[in-house]
């Protein structure tokens, strides 16, 4: 297991050294900081949207789930595809009026497009709430991911908190131009590491991926097609890719990245082919089912599964050499890192400026903000870290809303860059009615029609609560609009 | 601040990539065999809209492209 070890560990200390050298000719600013002074061409703008994409859900969720539930596994590669589409529309306005217009985050298009301070104040509240249990995920899906690989050798914890020590120096050093160039080491190692195993498992196992359907399909017959072995059907699918790819550039992390894109031309490039890294999630999926076809012919390995999401660490340590552990290790790890930093860089970023600044002390002055983002990276780090170790389940609620929840900031967005006609009272009554139908269905027991996902349900609600809101309520100023129609002509 | 031409021609390149995921078409879809590139019919369908969803974003690329050509 030393050779796993050093291998995660490694990896760790090259990454954090690059990412504390990227900044290091960079002078401090607000749009420096977060980002990246908008400077990022395609290929280092590609590497950070595809590190920040894939997370630890590439590594330990994409495998569980094809190895418990089976073939609904599909929509991952659904909703990519069509968020990748959508992005095609939607990214070069964001990049142009993010250029044009100064905005940093998310909420500060929101705020200036709808001519409500709170209203960005509310976004960026929401956008940190949902953040942070998704944060806290990664972190647990990190130590979970060296614990494993280590075989046992490193506790969760200890990993934790080495990992993020980690993370806090190059995000807090160099901001978001750190997690870019540390991005583009952790796309080449998820890349390795993803790709290889799904060629490695089925030719050690079953010797090619021939045997793995014909075993599934004999003793799990229902685990191939839809409904799969857990009944997700076709419409469960459907709706699911739908409310994804449409949610997926509402992440304040993932939305603020299209800012450091040096422009609309690299968006429009990453829209063509960032498409095709979700292709090295097939691979991981095949692992999956591998291991589902083995546990059903050897009682004995199916004893070692302790829960789907470790099916596939658990089958490589025990069945490959450490060499290859340590390295799918330090691909994992460095999954779950790249998504982390992002996340907590924005969250900082969304504290700082949208909350505290825009909403309390408007007369702060743009570097006393970027200092206070800057301030903010580790406490919000330990925040997440601390609530990862000591309550792990505390934040389990919200993690589940928190795609739909987030979705919900669709209309605003994608109104607010193509339309005219949507007021502020409207978007905020959408919002809210969007938010307030996905908690009725998650948590209060009200049937979702015909079994579609809440956020989906949330959105139609949303979208109708808009148009309607908007048709009798006072319109945006002609200037605001003026202004828009001006920058994005 | 509507559609350009060229957007709402991209608009259709999305509209497919959509309906590659939609009932009717997963329903098609959703079998095990045949068994192409080692893996079943519906993960070869899903992986194979991947390369479809790039050629369709290089298609609106090149008319976004033109487009901007003929605004300068």
């Amino acid at each position: 297991m030393t050779i796993s070890i050093a291998i995660i560990f490694g990896w760790l200390i090259v990454t954090t050294i690059v990412g504390v050298l990227a900044g290091r000719n960079q002078a401090f600013s607000m749009e420096n900081y977060f980002v990246g002074g908008r400077s990022f061409g395609t290929f280092l703008f590609y590497t950070t949207a595809a590190a920040e994409i894939y997370s630890a859900f590439a590594f330990l969720g994409l495998a569980g789930w094809a190895y418990s539930k089976g073939m609904s596994i599909v929509y991952a590669m659904a909703y990519g595809s069509i968020a990748y589409g959508l992005y095609f529309f939607i990214g070069p306005r964001i990049n142009r009026l993010g250029s044009r217009l100064k905005y940093i985050s998310q909420p500060d298009f929101i705020a200036d497009r709808y001519e409500s301070r709170w209203l960005g104040v509310f976004v960026a509240f929401i956008g940190v709430i949902f953040s942070i249990p998704y944060l806290q995920l990664q972190i647990m899906g990190a130590g979970m991911i060296v614990q494993l690989a280590s075989g046992g050798a490193i506790s969760w914890q200890i990993a934790v908190i080495i990992s993020f020590i980690a993370a806090v120096i190059f995000v807090y050093v160099s901001g978001l131009r750190g997690i870019g160039w540390t991005n583009f080491l952790q796309a080449i190692i998820m890349l390795f590491g993803m790709v290889s195993i799904g060629f490695i498992f089925p030719n050690k196992f079953f010797g090619g991926t021939a045997k793995v359907w014909e075993i599934l399909q004999e003793i799990k017959p229902n685990h191939l097609t839809l409904p799969d072995s857990a009944g997700l059907g076709i419409f469960w699918v459907a709706s699911v890719s739908l409310i994804c790819g449409l949610g997926f550039w509402m992440w304040p992390h993932i939305f603020t990245a299209t800012y450091a894109a040096k422009s609309e031309k690299v968006v429009r490039r990453n829209a063509t082919i960032l498409p095709l890294y979700s292709l090295t999630m097939i691979p991981i999926m095949v692992v999956g089912f591998t291991c589902a076809a083995k546990a059903g012919v050897d009682p004995s390995f199916a004893g070692t599964i302790t829960k789907p999401d470790h099916a596939m660490l658990i089958a490589l340590v025990n069945n490959f050499p450490p060499l290859l552990a340590g390295f799918i290790g330090a691909g994992g790890l460095a999954a779950s890192i790249s998504t982390s930093s992002g996340l907590i860089l924005t969250s900082s970023n969304l504290m700082a400026r949208n909350v505290i600044q825009k909403g309390f002390m408007p007369e702060m002055e743009d570097m006393a903000v970027a200092k206070l983002g800057r301030a903010l990276v580790p406490v919000l780090t330990v925040l997440a870290v601390l609530l990862a170790i000591f309550a792990p389940s505390m934040l389990v609620s919200l993690l589940l809303v928190g795609y739909s929840g987030v979705t919900q900031f669709f209309p605003a967005v994608f109104l607010g860059l193509f339309s005219k006609w949507p007021t502020k009272a409207g978007i905020v009554t959408g919002l809210l009615a969007g938010l307030a139908t996905v908690v009725a269905i998650k948590f209060m027991g009200v049937p979702s029609p015909m079994g579609l996902h809440e956020g989906f349900v949330g959105l139609i609600v949303n979208f109708a609560v808009v148009m309607v809101v908007s048709s009798f309520t006072p319109k945006i100023s002609p200037s605001t609009i003026d202004r828009f129609e001006s920058t994005l002509r | 601040m509507g559609l350009s031409r060229g957007e709402r021609k991209v608009l259709w390149c999305f509209a497919l990539i959509v309906a590659g995921y939609m009932p009717p078409v997963l329903n098609l879809a959703n079998r095990v065999s045949p068994v192409i590139l080692g893996v079943p019919f519906i993960l070869f369908w899903s992986g194979l809209m991947v390369p479809i969803t790039t050629c369709l974003m290089t298609y609106a690329y090149i008319v976004r492209e033109k487009e901007d050509g003929e605004n300068r």
